[in-house]
């Protein structure tokens, strides 16, 4: 499900708006999902972004927008719902579901997303990738880590402050 | 200035984890280090690990973690078997200086915890089996949940002490009955007994909530002592465990 690119008909009664990309790509997506960006929001309820204006993102290019904006587009109904306490347990199944694919990504991409996530302030997405990274991370030791995370090897330097991080810290290494 | 490019290569992306003030991975990828990701990026990523123990084994990655793990906000320890004397309150004193909220769970060997903290504002301790000794600025703390931790008096003489919180949860078990079972879980809280009438001061809590472990004894009568001890209380939440598998038959909340 992506994003529609550069639309520019106002068809249905929800309310559109056009973000555009580093690249100068135009998505057009309903305000109600672009809103779930704190940073867009303000620019959204103050009338921006509607017509042929379009919201400009410097630091997001179209591969990204168009992923977040998948994001957005799927969580927006349980958002506007406040946080859909009432939602059945059936769709919060489908968003988990939904999640969990989502971030099934290569690692660049996964790092794009945050970066995008944090640039725009979707704190959802923030913490879905976060937690993404965080479960790549669970249970490894350090070197594990660093090799997960495609950190080269460490040099003799690192490796002497890693091995007597280890000494001071045995009781997180359990 | 020109756009990052879409995709980045993994060692780009771990360059960017791992990069501070030209750091040696860094340097090697020829990232600059205003690449990297932002702290609170990397605090979420350490938030989400769930236990300290994680958050410091990802510590010993680069000095960039390191500086990271300490601007936690929150640290929980939960299932921690710790050798020897730790100084986890000295870690915890001169290295969060942004610790807002410290909660254990299970831990073993740790007999003494001593936490100065100017930013200290909440503390959850569940069965820290063998502390004896706990100090805390009791003049910043607002919030205590205290869950098998100490025996009988020490108990009692620790409640004295937090003046100023405002948010309490205790367990309290009241019973006579020494019930033996095998298991060193169930022998380990046959020490944590004593009774509700021993209570003489409690802090002048707004919100209290009281666990009340009991075997077919008569409790009101000492609830209604413990109660009249906090008369600010503005949220009661009484939770009772009376069977011997400490199964909750019945929970009552007030507001």
């Amino acid at each position: 499900m992506a994003a529609p690119e550069s639309g520019d008909g106002n068809n249905g009664a929800a309310r559109m708006v056009t973000l555009i990309s580093s690249d100068n790509t135009r998505f057009e997506v309903e305000a109600a999902a672009a809103s779930l960006s704190q940073t867009l929001q303000l620019t959204i309820l103050d009338g921006g972004g509607g017509g042929g204006d379009g919201i400009p993102l410097p630091n997001v290019d179209s591969a990204t927008l168009s992923k977040v904006l998948e994001y957005c587009i799927k969580h927006a109904p349980a958002a506007a719902n406040g946080g859909a306490p009432n939602a059945t347990a059936v769709d919060r199944a489908e968003l988990e579901r939904f999640d969990n694919e989502f971030v099934n990504i290569d690692q660049s991409v996964l790092y794009s997303l945050i970066m995008a996530a944090h640039n725009l302030e979707i704190e959802g997405l923030q913490s879905l990738v976060a937690k993404k990274v965080a479960d790549m991370i669970k249970g490894k030791s350090p070197m594990e880590i660093r090799r997960t995370l495609g950190f080269p090897d460490p040099t003799p330097e690192e490796q002497a402050e890693m091995n007597a991080h280890m000494l001071e810290y045995g009781w997180a290494y359990e | 200035m020109g756009c990052v490019s879409p995709i980045l290569n993994v060692s780009d992306w771990a360059a960017r984890l791992d990069s501070y003030g030209g750091e040696p991975a860094a340097k090697r990828s020829n990232v600059s280090p205003s690449g990297a990701l932002p702290d609170d990026v990397l605090m979420l990523i350490l938030l989400h690990l769930e236990t300290i123990s994680e958050a410091v084994r990802t510590s010993g990655l680069s000095r960039r973690w390191r500086r990271v793990c300490t601007l936690l906000s929150e640290l929980k320890f939960y299932l921690v078997w710790f050798q020897g004397p730790c100084e986890l309150g000295d870690i915890v004193s001169s290295r969060c200086p942004g610790l807002c909220k410290l909660s254990l769970c299970n831990t073993h060997g740790l007999t003494t915890l001593v936490v100065r903290s100017e930013s200290l504002l909440q503390m959850d301790l569940y069965c820290l089996y063998g502390l004896l000794q706990l100090k805390i600025d009791p003049s910043t703390l607002k919030e205590l949940t205290l869950h098998r931790c100490f025996v009988g008096n020490n108990f009692l003489r620790l409640l004295q002490w937090f003046q100023f919180i405002h948010t309490l949860s205790i367990a309290l078990i009241y019973s006579k009955m020494i019930f033996c079972v095998d298991t060193y879980y169930e022998q380990e809280r046959c020490n944590f007994q004593y009774l509700m009438e021993d209570i003489k001061v409690l802090p002048n809590v707004v919100f209290l909530t009281m666990l009340v472990i009991n075997q077919r004894h008569t409790f009101s009568a000492s609830s209604f002592h413990v109660l009249r001890l906090c008369t600010g209380i503005s949220r009661l939440l009484l939770v009772l465990h009376t069977s011997r598998e400490l199964e909750v038959k019945l929970c009552l909340a007030m507001y």
